[in-house]
């Protein structure tokens, strides 16, 4: 067996694939294939006859008529991507059955089935597709070894003999076919048994490992007061926020956890009753009420030695990629351990209050259990009654501590020690300056004073904006803390944000330069483009695609479709699955006559050209990579005298006799060799 | 007679011309070209070069007849082909040929005589053969035609007409020879008696056989593209009025051939086609601005229809 039908067989072996799962492709009719693999069997005769290929200009006259079926089968018949992709693929590779020329030829067409087998995967879900997709593998081995074996012999051989030399059929008997055949299945069976024992490792260069998480402050289930405090310097990005919708114009703070235990020194999560959030229709958990100004962020969140999860106050909805979040009685929200990785989700907010209508226990919201035995009690519930005197209702009584704190009281980052027993007295009394911790908490406790059920809320404000990128840069001098008090609204009763902390203590607002902003962009950007780009991402593309196309090309029909002309596609719109079978079979004959035709032509012109030795593009090659290169109009002669170089002499003689003198005088092949290699020798001098 | 053979009697015939013409070999070698692809040869220049120098040569060279026509303005065609006279002893008309008949004719200062004269030279040229009152007589193998004619002088001469010009295989310019060549030229003893003393190297046979080689040298299919690339290129270009025949390109092709075998080579190169598509070609096309046969004189007479053949050889990609 020669090599040539070797290739016959493995080209359709690879056809009988790419026929198989277009056929695959659920709502292609059976006609088309039929079609289809009518056309491939008429090319089987065309191709082992050795008639001349097709013509160039019937091959881009072909592409040009199939490109405008496509359009028209998208626009008028199938009105289906996929549909008429695959029909459209399908067309173009028995075409290419047709137009086998060179080893590229053949690897096109191979490259067309696999294109077939995309098609095919995007709309069935047979178990033969992974049959296929196997025999596909083993024939794209098979199709490697076969053109490197073809492509060694003809460079072995300089290619001298027109037609080129081909390896004698002798090498490829049956021990060869096994041999190819062991191979591939050899090949596949490896490569599975790699996909199922590589260890999964999803932590690339671009994502941060555990080691390296962001140690943070503040969102543990303990918050030692001054604890916020002490991060208030350190400009480590935490995360990245990106508000879409006017909200993004307001003053944002991004809520993590909410404490309501007080002991005079730290904060304590007692809220343990923890539930998992449910997901709605979508697969988005329901962490609130979903009100109609909610405001959606994209938020970018750095590996934090914390499995607290922030977002805009008050989250209603929030997407990603966890397989559960969980929530306690305060609101707060928490994945079941800190992630490993950069954590990308969206959340919806709700801004305004928090409406929980049926109040439940309310007394660890007003627990001051812990301070009432400090001496300083007193003084402090006094401070609350005569701040909140004469004011009507609870959240009149609550703004009026938040006026009172912002106006009396200084921000600062190294508050002095008072004569005060605990951190909160020596506030409020002696030092009267202190930072955001030091607000909320008094805030809290003069609430709880005043008998308004509070707690305390840790997280972040919003950072630098990035206008180049749209987002907010959060970092961990953003951290902060301010109070929620359960007051009545016009909503009714629930939770609402308030922050006596003064504007100072929002951290510095120096605009970062311009270049860090490009730097930060292009890491947002790859984040989110990149790394997390997914099959649902893939999905939501494709689908914009599709719909931008759909209605590109309605109205494109309303441009120019007539009455009269809708009426006639009615017709040809194949209703009946006859209708359908003949024109496909209408279109077929069309195409087979036209490229009979033109093989009938070609087959009267006779004239085999020869093939320029591969050794004389390999000199080219060589001198081109100096600069030297042969013009179009320059004889090899006269190029090798301008090149003045006794090796490319000796090879241009060698080629001539070759390519011009026929096989009579063919030059040993050391000798060629010897030459390109003394060549590239005097090249690199 | 085989390849070998004929490299070594051509080796021999372009020494003998060498002795001649001195410092021109590839003048020589076009003139063997033409000689060998059984062609006409028309040479043009300024006086004194050795235009007819060469065409005795190459005739002494040969064993075989020569004949010279010193072309005039009253030279008849009868003067030229022969004719026919009544013999009164044999009571019969008898053809008495005329200078025609030989195998190397020089026909020199072509273009001093008639339209008429000249085309009585068509038949012979093209057909090998000349027909008298109904009679066709043919000429003798081998046959080939040299003609010289002198480009500057216009007075009382009679531009050949483009059918004629079409037939010459090749118009060449010998050109000046160089001050090295010149020297040499006056310190040796004249060039009547050099050709005096040469000596024939080829028989007429050997020439025709040489000529049957010729035709059997290889010439790869995409060589032929490109002679028929360059004849398009001269038919597309708007330099031209007209560009070259299918005659003309079919004469480039037995010259490539007949140049390979002086090189000895058995088959052809692009080269070939390329040096000589400007010999070739040149003479036989029309300049748009009719620009034909101005400029001539120094070493290569560079005139507007060379300038043109250059130009489509540097738009025609050669095939490898």
């Amino acid at each position: 067996m020669n090599i040539s039908s070797y290739t016959i067989i493995l080209t359709y072996f690879m056809t009988a694939i790419g026929v198989t799962a277009i056929s695959l492709v659920e709502t292609i009719e059976p006609s088309f294939t039929a079609a289809i693999a009518t056309g491939a069997a008429f090319s089987v005769y065309f191709n082992v006859t050795k008639r001349p290929p097709i013509p160039k200009w019937l091959w881009n006259f072909l592409a040009v008529v199939l490109l405008v079926f496509f359009i028209a089968d998208y626009a008028y018949i199938s009105m289906s991507l996929i549909v008429s992709s695959a029909r459209f693929l399908a067309a173009i590779f028995v075409f290419k059955l047709f137009d086998l020329k060179t080893n590229r030829d053949y690897l096109m067409a191979y490259v067309l089935v696999f294109f077939e087998l995309l098609a095919a995967a995007a709309s069935t879900v047979s178990i033969m597709f992974f049959a296929l997709l196997s025999l596909f593998v083993v024939g794209g081995i098979w199709a490697m070894i076969i053109f490197n074996v073809k492509k060694d012999w003809q460079r072995a051989n300089c290619g001298g003999k027109t037609p080129p030399g081909e390896p004698p059929g002798a090498i490829f008997g049956l021990p060869f076919f096994f041999f190819v055949l062991a191979s591939s299945v050899a090949a596949v069976l490896t490569a599975f048994i790699m996909f199922f024992m590589m260890p999964r490792m999803e932590l690339g260069f671009f994502e941060r490992k555990t080691a390296n998480a962001i140690k943070v402050l503040g969102f543990s289930d303990k918050v030692d007061l001054g604890e916020i405090g002490a991060v208030k310097t350190d400009s480590t990005i935490v995360m990245r926020v990106e508000v879409k919708g006017e909200a993004s114009r307001e003053f944002m703070r991004l809520r993590g956890a909410a404490l309501e235990r007080y002991d005079g020194k730290s904060w304590t999560r007692t809220m343990k009753h923890i539930t998992s959030v449910k997901k709605d229709a979508l697969g988005r958990f329901e962490t609130g009420k979903k009100s109609k100004g909610m405001f959606e962020q994209n938020i970018l969140l750095e590996p934090l030695e914390t499995d607290v999860i922030f977002a805009a106050s008050f989250p209603a909805v929030i997407e990603g990629k966890f397989p559960v979040l969980m929530n306690d009685r305060s609101g707060s929200l928490f994945v079941p351990a800190p992630p490993y990785t950069r954590l990308e989700y969206k959340a919806w907010s709700s801004p305004g209050m928090r409406v929980e209508d049926s109040p439940r226990d309310m007394s660890s919201f007003l627990d001051v259990s812990a301070l009432s035995e400090d001496p300083s009690w007193g003084a402090i519930k006094r401070l609350a009654l005569e701040i909140t005197n004469g004011k009507g209702d609870d959240a009149a009584k609550a703004s009026a501590i938040e006026r009172y704190l912002k106006a009396n009281y200084r921000y600062t980052l190294n508050p002095e020690t008072g004569k005060g027993k605990i951190p909160l007295e020596d506030f409020l009394f002696y030092t009267k300056a202190g930072y955001c911790e030091h607000f909320a908490t008094a805030m809290t406790v003069m609430l709880r004073a005043v008998n308004i059920p509070s707690r305390l809320v840790t997280g972040f404000v919003q950072g630098d904006w990035n206008r180049l990128g749209g987002y907010f840069i959060i970092r961990q001098e953003n951290a902060h803390s301010w109070v929620e008090a359960y007051v009545k609204d016009a909503g009714g009763y629930g939770w609402t944000t308030l922050d006596p902390t003064p504007s100072a203590g929002f951290g510095s607002y120096t605009q970062p330069s311009t270049l860090s902003l490009y730097f930060d962009l292009i890491r947002w950007k790859w984040n989110r483009n990149v790394v997390h780009y997914t099959f649902s991402d893939q999905r939501k593309l494709a689908m914009v695609i599709e719909g931008r196309l759909h209605l590109f090309v309605s109205a494109l029909k309303n441009l120019y479709t007539t009455q009269a002309f809708r009426h006639a596609t009615q017709a040809f719109r194949p209703d009946s699955i006859r209708a359908k079978a003949l024109s496909y079979v209408a279109v077929s004959v069309v195409i087979a006559a036209a490229i009979f035709f033109a093989a009938l032509r070609l087959s009267r012109s006779k004239g085999k050209t020869a093939k320029t030795p591969l050794f004389y593009l390999e000199m080219q090659r060589m001198l081109r990579r100096k600069g030297i290169v042969r013009k179009t109009w320059e004889t090899p002669l006269e190029f090798s005298e301008r090149v003045d170089n006794s090796r490319v002499t000796e090879i241009t003689w060698a080629f001539q006799r070759i390519r011009y003198g026929g096989a009579a005088e063919t030059p040993s092949l050391d000798a060629i060799k010897k030459a390109l290699e003394g060549l590239k020798k005097d090249l690199r001098q | 007679m085989d390849c070998s053979e004929a490299y070594e009697k051509i080796e021999k015939l372009k020494n003998n011309l060498n002795l001649v013409i001195r410092g021109k070999e590839e003048v020589i070698e076009l003139a063997v070209a033409a000689l060998l692809s059984r062609g006409h040869l028309l040479i043009e220049d300024v006086p004194g070069v050795g235009k007819t120098t060469l065409a005795h040569a190459l005739a002494k060279s040969i064993n075989c007849e020569f004949q010279r026509i010193q072309f005039t303005s009253d030279l008849l065609p009868s003067d030229v082909i022969g004719v026919t006279v009544y013999n009164q002893a044999a009571h019969s008309f008898e053809f008495r040929p005329g200078p025609i008949f030989a195998n190397i004719v020089l026909a020199d200062e072509i273009n001093r005589t008639t339209p008429k004269t000249q085309s009585a030279l068509l038949e012979a040229m093209n057909d090998r053969q000349v027909s008298v009152d109904k009679v066709t007589y043919r000429l003798p193998e081998p046959f080939m035609l040299l003609a010289t004619q002198n480009p500057l002088e216009y007075a009382g001469t009679f531009p050949l007409p483009e059918s004629q010009l079409d037939r010459f295989t090749m118009c060449i310019r010998i050109g000046y020879p160089g001050e090295a060549d010149e020297r040499e030229i006056l310190r040796s003893v004249s060039s009547e008696t050099v050709i005096a003393g040469l000596k024939p190297v080829i028989t007429a046979d050997d020439l025709a056989a040489m000529q049957t080689l010729v035709e059997g040298v290889r010439i790869e299919d995409n060589l032929v593209g490109y002679i028929l690339a360059i004849a398009a290129g001269t038919r597309a270009h708007k330099g031209m009025r007209l560009g070259v025949s299918p005659r003309a390109a079919k004469t480039l092709y037995r010259a490539a051939q007949a140049r390979a075998m002086i090189l000895m080579r058995d088959y052809c190169l692009p080269d070939d086609i390329k040096t000589l598509a400007v010999p070739v070609f040149a003479h036989r096309i029309i300049p748009a601005d009719g620009g034909f046969n101005d400029d001539i004189g120094g070493d290569k007479g560079n005139s507007l229809a060379v300038t043109l053949i250059e130009d489509v050889l540097s738009n025609v990609a050669v095939p490898v």
